[in-house]
């Protein structure tokens, strides 16, 4: 049995005030749009980079990119943006 | 837009080669190198873009990955530039170019002038060059508040003087004074006497005794409304309450006869050219002639200058101060030309006929006869004509420089001249 993560001490804070997980500057956050767009932000590293699957870090877990013709089409710190046909978003 | 901002900004494409082509991207990231448009060529091979200012982070980040970085291409709007780094030329002309874009729209070109009734554009623009703003004037070293109390100092008829830069355009803005009134001495003794002899029509006075009445024949000179009044002794009183001096004033109608004569010689002095021509031509640039003919002189002893201007006016423009100027200067001799009769009297008839309407006061002329008497060379027109007209006119008493002095009211005033006729001579 996989054991459950702790909160941090932001998420514990934010969840105190009642304010937006975003705005805590924790997990990274993903918007996607149609299956044509990703866009994350906060997350700490590429892990692979391929044409039908990306890997990335996203601290407690990792985020699988699925699909085809997948390309990085912007890089800046701490923000991503993926194009391409994508097929499927995994958690691991 | 990525792609047109890359190229403003200047960009570069290289290849990465390696195992670690992911942990070069999160290099870059942690360094702070934007990337954009990764595409993966092979298994171990990345293309990228980045800006073009990168580069140093770029190969910091494969040196620290263990991979191989190969600059394949650099664009954009920087490395355009930059290949006219050593093109001084160029670079002075650039320079140069912006430097006389930069004074030459605040030099003056054109001048315009609003607000002027009865002087005229040149008068102004004549005084403005005076002090100191003309075509070619550099703005920003003129003094707008001194140019416009100069202005207003030498030029009377001027009560507002405003001067507006526009660029490359001045314009002046001005308000005529309004003529001072002439002031009429009310008070000064005087009588009206006639101007010229003739029958009186009307006889209105205002202040005085009017000594004629309507239908009496006057001379010139007499005293038609007296400034000594009769005091009348009121009803039922006996006795003389003497007189009373006033300024005369009124307006005395009456019919009148003019000759008036002129003369001309029916053969004159003129202009015969011979052909020969001489053309010489010149360029005026921003107020600042140029000569094209340099010290060549006139070979003519009498001639006709002819000259005209060509302005520059391109794109529809109103002109630009380069003006091309071409004199044409005709030679010609003195001969002796014979006027047509008909047309010499002609001529005479016109100019007599306006003599006489200036002279007119509120009057009409109601008959006219001209008659033309030739004298060898010599043709002699006069003018007879019949008019009304106001013969009433101010005289003084005693005025420094009147020669008339105070006049009593029973001297009878004798006519000054006794000739009735007035008579013009001109000579053409």
């Amino acid at each position: 049995m996989e054991k459950a993560r702790r909160p941090t001490l932001r998420e514990k804070t934010a969840r105190l005030l009642d304010l937006p997980a975003e705005t805590a500057g924790g997990p990274p956050a993903l918007v996607l749009t149609g299956d044509r767009d990703l866009y994350l932000e906060r997350y700490k590293g590429i892990l692979a980079y391929g044409k039908e699957e990306i890997h990335v870090d996203g601290g407690k877990w990792v985020l699988r990119v699925k699909g085809r013709d997948l390309e990085i089409t912007a890089l800046r710190p701490g923000q991503l943006r993926v194009a391409g046909r994508i097929d499927g978003l995994e958690l691991v | 837009m990525r792609v047109r901002l890359g190229w403003l900004l200047g960009e570069i494409s290289a290849t990465i080669q390696g195992a670690g082509a992911e942990e070069f991207l999160n290099r870059c990231a942690a360094l702070g190198a934007d990337l954009w448009a990764m595409e993966r060529t092979e298994a171990d091979g990345l293309r990228i873009r980045a800006a073009a200012g990168t580069w140093p982070r770029l190969r910091q980040a494969a040196e620290e990955s263990g991979c191989a970085l190969d600059q394949v291409r650099r664009q954009g709007l920087p490395v355009f530039l930059g290949g006219f780094r050593r093109r001084y030329a160029l670079l002075a002309g650039l320079v140069l170019c912006l430097g006389v874009l930069g004074v030459g729209s605040r030099v003056v070109l054109d001048l315009e002038v609003t607000g002027n009734e009865t002087l005229s554009d040149r008068e102004i623009l004549s005084q403005l060059r005076l002090c100191g703003v003309g075509v070619g004037t550099y703005s920003p070293s003129v003094s707008v508040r001194t140019v416009e109390n100069r202005m207003l100092l030498t030029m009377d008829r001027l009560s507002f003087c405003s001067l507006t830069f526009h660029g490359t355009r001045a314009v002046v803005s001005v308000r005529e004074a309004d003529p001072a009134p002439e002031l009429e001495e009310s008070t000064w003794p005087a009588d009206v006497i006639a101007d010229a002899d003739g029958i009186l029509l009307h006889v209105e006075p205002w202040a005085g005794d009017a000594r004629f009445s309507q239908g009496d024949a006057v001379l010139k000179g007499e005293v038609l409304i007296s400034g000594t009044m009769t005091l009348d002794p009121p009803p039922l009183i006996e006795g003389d309450l003497g007189t009373m001096t006033v300024r005369a004033e009124g307006r005395v109608l009456a019919r009148t006869w003019r000759t008036l004569t002129a003369r001309m010689g029916l053969t004159a002095a003129g202009k015969a050219y011979t052909g020969a021509e001489h053309t010489r031509y010149s360029l005026d640039l921003l107020g600042r002639r140029v000569n094209f003919y340099q010290n060549s002189g006139i070979p003519y002893a009498k001639y006709d200058t002819i000259t005209q201007y060509k302005t520059w006016s391109p794109w529809g423009s109103r002109g630009l101060p380069v003006v091309w100027c071409r004199e044409t200067f005709r030679e010609y001799r003195t001969a002796a030309l014979t006027l047509e009769p008909a047309r010499a009297e002609a001529l005479l008839r016109d100019r007599l006929m306006e003599t006489l309407l200036a002279r007119l006061d509120q009057g009409k002329v109601l008959r006219q006869d001209v008659q033309a008497v030739r004298e060898r060379d010599t043709l002699t027109v006069t003018l007879l004509a019949q008019c009304t007209e106001q013969i009433g006119r101010t005289r003084e008493w005693g005025r420094p420089g009147d020669a008339a002095g105070p006049i009593l009211s029973d001297t009878k005033e004798q006519s000054e001249a006794g000739d009735a006729n007035d008579r013009t001579d001109s000579k053409h």
